[in-house]
């Protein structure tokens, strides 16, 4: 995707403007960014619903609006726009047929699909009239997979559904990245994006503001807790010159707990040596906020 | 044609009592009638309301509802979804038309009335047909134009206005007005009279041609507004 441009025809502000990305095969990119800043009207480029007024998206070497891509896509919108009046099983009947799977292995890949995601089987012959949202998005998870999708565009997945569900889609997510599926996931739940997304890109008035690689360490400065067993009690001066060798500086002192700000991820790793060392039993450290609360703030 | 959309419209249409019940009332009281009035065979106009019926929304419900946008997520070219919607209107209204008009027809055979001839029976069947498809094709055409039910109202807004039109045209004597009145009726119902078509000689072909070329219009039109149709509802404000 490359240099592209959106507007539409109410709103003054394009909602992409110059945008430009490259997602890499078999990664799961996650989109962040506030309301308005141009995710959706993104997916709305990949998937070819929206004709884009200047630049070029490629998928593939294709047009995102050739049927050869859309053999590899599944998709999951924000707004779960069922035909309510269909059952869970018939709706991914249809969508079986309209991947083009073979007949033959209908059912069975249906059943599989609908266990896939945890949807009691009670509930497979029931009108989605009657589903609540978090099965509703469950089953629209469901009907992404539909056909072995070698791309996956998700908007909002979680949205609605219970810790359950967050363990199980973030289970899913994984499984499928092990299997080479490239993810794109739109979400504004940071903390899901943080533990299955490869890389992270934060959107901003309709343009790209930061890769944040979560792979790789974090060369940013944050404040992390830590939290050592109470039987010792260390004194607030010991611990903070124990922070100073490892280039932190103390900033709260709440026992068991302190905060520290630390320039980078090798301060942090130093600061658990030296506390360590200093004979403080450290239960654990943690950051104090996500790596990516940091864009909204 | 897709053939897994085109079923799932016709569980669209069984999903829906309303247009049931009005379907039911349209299909059955020709068949009322024709056994009241001593065997004679319902219009062929008939498949034309039950095209109408079955056509309403049938478009702009799935664009308005968001239920398109999963369909063509999948390898599913738009020309296709419009043809096959069209396909299962003409087809489902032709099918109802039919079983009533055959239905009719054995009643007042078996009851002793004097009834059509089976030719004739093919014949109204034929013409049926010219009015399903032409009905079914003008509709889609709206319904491509317009978001949910906007298609029927459009329709039925035309044909008021069409009457008014060439009655008022009539009674002031406006030729022009007249013209367009009868016109626009014909653009909103395409229709053929076979009997009249195939009684003359030559065979007059005119009017099958205007019928094709209304057709063959209405579905490049809806093709291309569908093709031109941008669907992320980011495009709404999201």
């Amino acid at each position: 995707m490359d240099g592209l441009c959106k507007s539409y025809r109410r709103r003054e502000a394009r909602a992409l403007d110059g945008f430009s990305i490259e997602v890499r095969p078999g990664e799961i990119l996650g989109l962040i960014g506030p309301n308005g800043a141009g995710k959706t009207t993104f997916l709305g480029c990949l998937l070819g619903f929206l004709e884009p007024d200047a630049g070029r998206i490629e998928i593939g070497g294709m047009a995102p609006d050739s049927l050869s891509v859309r053999r590899l896509v599944g998709y999951l919108p924000e707004r779960l726009t069922f035909d309510r009046w269909m059952t869970a099983r018939a709706f991914l009947r249809l969508h079986h047929e309209l991947a083009e799977q073979p007949g033959e292995s209908r059912e069975e890949d249906v059943a599989a699909s609908l266990m896939r995601v945890q949807i009691d089987s009670s509930a497979w012959d029931t009108g989605l009239a009657r589903f609540s949202r978090g099965m509703l998005q469950r089953l629209g998870l469901a009907q992404a997979l539909i056909g072995r999708p070698r791309i996956l565009l998700l908007d909002e997945p979680a949205s609605g559904v219970d810790p359950a569900g967050l363990l199980l889609f973030r289970q899913l997510f994984r499984e499928l990245h092990a299997d080479g599926v490239t993810i794109v996931l739109n979400s504004h739940q940071l903390d899901q994006i943080e533990r299955v997304c490869d890389r992270v890109a934060f959107i901003a008035s309709g343009r790209l503001g930061q890769i944040e690689n979560l792979s790789e360490g974090a060369d940013s400065s944050r404040v992390v807790v830590v939290r050592w067993l109470a039987d010792g009690a260390p004194e607030r001066e010991q611990v903070a010159a124990l922070g100073q060798t490892a280039g932190a500086a103390l900033l709260e002192w709440t026992p068991p707990r302190a905060a520290f700000s630390v320039p980078d991820d090798r301060s942090a790793a130093a600061l658990v040596r030296a506390l360590v060392e200093g004979g403080i039993a450290v239960a654990e450290m943690a950051p104090r906020e996500g790596r990516l609360e940091r864009f909204f703030t | 044609m897709s053939r897994p959309l085109f079923l799932a419209t016709i569980r669209w249409w069984l999903a829906s009592p309303i247009r049931l019940g009005v379907l039911a009332a349209a299909a059955l009281l020709p068949v009322l009638g024709s056994v009241l009035s001593q065997g004679r065979l319902p219009s062929a106009g008939g498949a034309s309301e039950l095209a109408l019926i079955l056509g309403a929304g049938i478009i702009g419900q799935s664009v308005s509802t968001g239920t398109l946008q999963l369909v063509l997520a999948r390898p599913i070219r738009r020309s296709t979804f419009v043809l096959t919607r069209w396909l299962a209107v003409g087809s489902a209204a032709l099918a109802i038309f039919g079983a009533c008009t055959v239905a009719a027809w054995l009643l007042g055979s078996a009851s002793g009335m004097e009834t059509q001839t089976p030719g004739d029976v093919a014949l109204l069947l034929a013409e049926a047909a010219l009015h399903a498809f032409g009905a079914a094709a003008v509709l889609v055409a709206l319904s491509a134009l317009v978001r949910g039910y906007g298609d029927i109202a459009i329709w039925i807004v035309g044909t008021i206005l069409a009457l008014l039109a060439s009655e008022v045209g009539q009674v002031k004597d406006v030729a022009t007005l007249r013209w367009a009145g009868r016109q626009t009726l014909e653009f909103l119902r395409p229709s053929v009279d076979l009997r009249q078509v195939l009684g003359a000689r030559p065979v007059p072909l005119s009017g099958l041609a205007a019928w094709a070329f209304t057709v063959t219009l209405c579905l490049a039109v809806a093709i291309v507004l569908l093709n031109r149709k941008e669907l992320s509802y980011a495009s709404s404000g999201a």
